[in-house]
């Protein structure tokens, strides 16, 4: 073999070898892109987050922010009942536009409410929201009926959010009314307080679904096809403008909305999450949920007042429990149910998947075990646990918390519009199992309790018990053979 | 799902506070909407996919009971067909009878929307559309009608639920309100043309 041929060996044998190892190599993602991409979201730093899961401070920290309004508050929420709860919101909300017209300046509030509340609720609504326009509030319906017709499209508001002068915002699980802020009878639920950039991208999704109820009820739009009034909100979202180039955001594009935000030194990375059905085929939230239990190293915590989760949640939860992940899911117990009949028996698939395949699926059991042993003991407490689970929560090893409206179920991820935050915080993520470890500790758990003898104490139980394979019989029995029935009727949970 | 893949996008969606600071524009501090929009790669929305499948032709035969304006009440059946190119945009055109109290009538309906898939656990076909509407028909004292109306039509599975409202007008010139509510039974059938893109 010649120079010549041997050079030309060793090229051929050599340099596809050298591209390929001088080639970039093909890296997963990082968390943050997942969170970025998968979550249609920004990062922002300089957050501060507190997590409200006390119904008392909870109401206090609404009716703060509320009163401490200069310039617009922006409201939404999937009920409103006019209970001394509700009322005192409500009574929050009209005394600021008041006070500030006193003042000589105006306050703008905005607020977005569901068409589809259902019975009772939907009376106390409406009357809520007469007295909003009379205090001079502006109130819209998210995806009305137009025209006398019924909305086409099938997308219903759960989010819930209080948004002040584009600063500061308490958003996640609660409505407003007494099942969340009565301390007698709330149920366990949580939302974040956040301060920092991340409200304005919070503020934004907010200004862009107000305006939107404006342009899909249009006699125009109601003529024309579904997919091009949907292409249009799409572009909406994605640009700030519609197809033609104008914005209906304009009016709300000033220094006033959107003040200038510092980040604090101290503050928290974290990403608004957001979900619109007008806007995507499914939920950002849920494709990203997934994707983060898929990507866990060590630890998932998940809670979920209605867990008729998607078949791609329960498996990845499945599967990270089966590669050695501790997987913890907290659901209501069957005592604790917020919902009776279909809707109690539309999680069994889920719930009997998850138990057979070894996850830790604990169901929390309500006020009743404590207030039991007070009646025993004949004195009465004043420290409850929550009637019934309602928080919508996540934490992923020592670094993501969720705290969001979505109940990552089907509804939320095909129908719902839901708002959340994902926090990149040791701190948060360390708060949320914090909270699911007392959740599940076995007890005893003394509870102050008072009766005519004085202060004692009682033995409050456990907050929630594992399910078991007693409870995977009785579940399977209770399912029978409806299970295909349920999945089909899935859109109504 | 398709995950595109959008480093631009990726590196965009990182950008820190400043970005926010950059997006606040010059001068007075006002936020700039595009650039606010540009900074966040506009959220990757116009590159997200879903489900997007080829041409799919529905069937869609249903009876309902119907109830509203004119007439009081009616039993009516219908069968639509749709044509949609996997992409959101779908075409419907139906023909259907209604037999009521004081009259039976002919209706030829055409609409955006048709078949299509809804999300569930056991996914399952529904049908969603807005449409518009020709009736015609023999009133016992005020002879042959024709009417137009506009409404929309949301099913899921074997039920669907149809709001109508428009006019109708007799060769007498009386002219009659129609509105109308209908509960329909519904069997619809999708048959996928091609595998699309």
């Amino acid at each position: 073999m010649g120079i010549q041929s041997l050079r030309r060996v060793l090229w051929t044998a050599v340099l596809p070898l050298a591209v390929a190892a001088s080639a970039p190599a093909a890296a997963a993602p990082s968390l943050e892109e997942t969170i970025v991409e998968l979550g249609h979201t920004h990062l922002t730093d300089g957050n501060r987050v507190a997590i409200l899961d006390v119904p008392e401070v909870a109401l206090s920290r609404r009716l703060d922010l509320i009163r401490s309004a200069r310039h617009h508050l922006l409201i939404s929420t999937f009920q409103w009942n006019l209970d001394p709860f509700g009322s005192a919101v409500l009574d929050a909300v009209k005394e600021a536009i008041a006070l500030r017209r006193d003042e000589g300046s105006k306050l703008t509030v905005l607020v977005l409410v569901d068409y589809t509340t259902p019975g009772l609720s939907q009376d106390h609504l409406h009357r809520v929201c007469r007295q909003l326009e009379r205090a001079g509030a502006k109130v819209r319906h998210f995806n009305p009926p137009s025209w006398g017709l019924a909305p086409l499209y099938t997308a219903r508001l759960h989010d819930k959010m209080v948004v002040a002068d584009g600063r500061r915002a308490v958003f996640g699980g609660r409505n407003l009314n007494w099942k969340y802020f009565d301390p007698a009878i709330a149920w366990y639920d949580a939302d974040v307080e956040v301060e920092g950039p991340a409200v304005q991208e919070l503020q934004m999704h907010f200004l862009k679904a107000w305006v939107t109820g404006r342009h899909s009820v249009s006699l125009w739009n109601l003529l024309r096809p579904p997919a091009a009034v949907r292409s249009d909100l799409r572009k909406l979202w994605a640009t700030g403008r519609l197809p033609d180039g104008s914005s209906p955001l304009e009016p709300f594009i000033t220094r006033e909305f959107f003040p200038p935000v510092e980040p604090r030194p101290e503050g928290v990375r974290a990403a608004v999450l957001y979900d619109n059905p007008l806007v995507w085929d499914r939920a950002p939230t849920q494709d990203l949920v997934e994707e983060l239990v898929r990507r866990a190293r060590a630890a998932v915590d998940i809670a979920s007042p209605f867990p008729t989760f998607p078949v791609e949640l329960t498996e990845a939860l499945v599967d990270a429990h089966l590669r050695g992940v501790e997987v913890r899911v907290l659901v209501n117990s069957r005592e604790a149910q917020v919902r009776e009949g279909l809707l109690w028996q539309a999680q069994l698939p889920t719930l009997i998947r998850l138990v057979e395949a070894g996850v830790g699926v604990w169901g929390w059991l309500g006020n009743e075990p404590i207030l039991a042993a007070a009646r025993e003991a004949g004195c009465r407490v004043y420290e409850l646990p929550g009637s019934s689970l309602h928080a919508k929560l996540l934490r992923v090893d020592d670094e993501v918390a969720v705290v969001h409206s979505s109940n990552f179920n089907y509804r939320s991820a095909h129908f719902n519009t839901e708002a959340g935050l994902l926090a990149l915080d040791r701190g948060l993520a360390r708060e949320l199992e914090d909270r699911v470890d007392a959740a599940i500790a076995p007890g005893p758990r003394p509870v102050p309790c008072v009766g005519a003898a004085g202060a004692e104490r009682v033995d409050g139980g456990p907050l929630a018990v594992r399910l078991t394979v007693d409870d995977l019989e009785r579940m399977k029995q209770e399912l029978g053979d409806r299970g295909p029935t349920l999945d089909s009727l899935s859109v109504l949970w | 799902m398709v995950r595109p893949s959008r480093p631009a996008l990726v590196l965009a969606g990182l950008v820190m506070t400043a970005s926010l600071a950059l997006a606040q524009g010059a001068g007075d501090g006002t936020l700039d909407l595009d650039r606010w929009h540009e900074l966040r790669g506009g959220l990757g929305i116009l590159d997200d996919v879903h489900d997007r499948r080829g041409f799919s032709l529905g069937i869609y035969p249903g009876v309902s009971a119907v109830l509203g304006l004119p007439g009081g009440y009616a039993g009516a059946a219908d069968l639509f067909v749709s044509i949609g190119d996997g992409r959101g945009l779908s075409l419907f055109a139906g023909y259907g009878r209604e037999w009521g109290a004081r009259a039976d009538a002919t209706v030829w309906t055409l609409g955006w929307g048709g078949v299509k898939q809804v999300p569930a656990a056991e996914p399952q076909l529904g049908f969603f559309g807005t449409f518009v509407r020709y009736r015609e028909w023999e009133h016992d004292r005020h002879g042959r009608h024709r009417g137009l109306s506009v409404g929309t039509e949301s099913g899921v599975g074997l039920v669907a639920v149809t709001f109508e409202a428009g006019l109708a007008r007799s060769e007498r010139d009386h002219w009659l309100v129609v509105a109308r509510l209908a509960l329909k039974l519904a069997f619809p059938v999708e048959l996928h043309l091609d595998d699309g893109g």
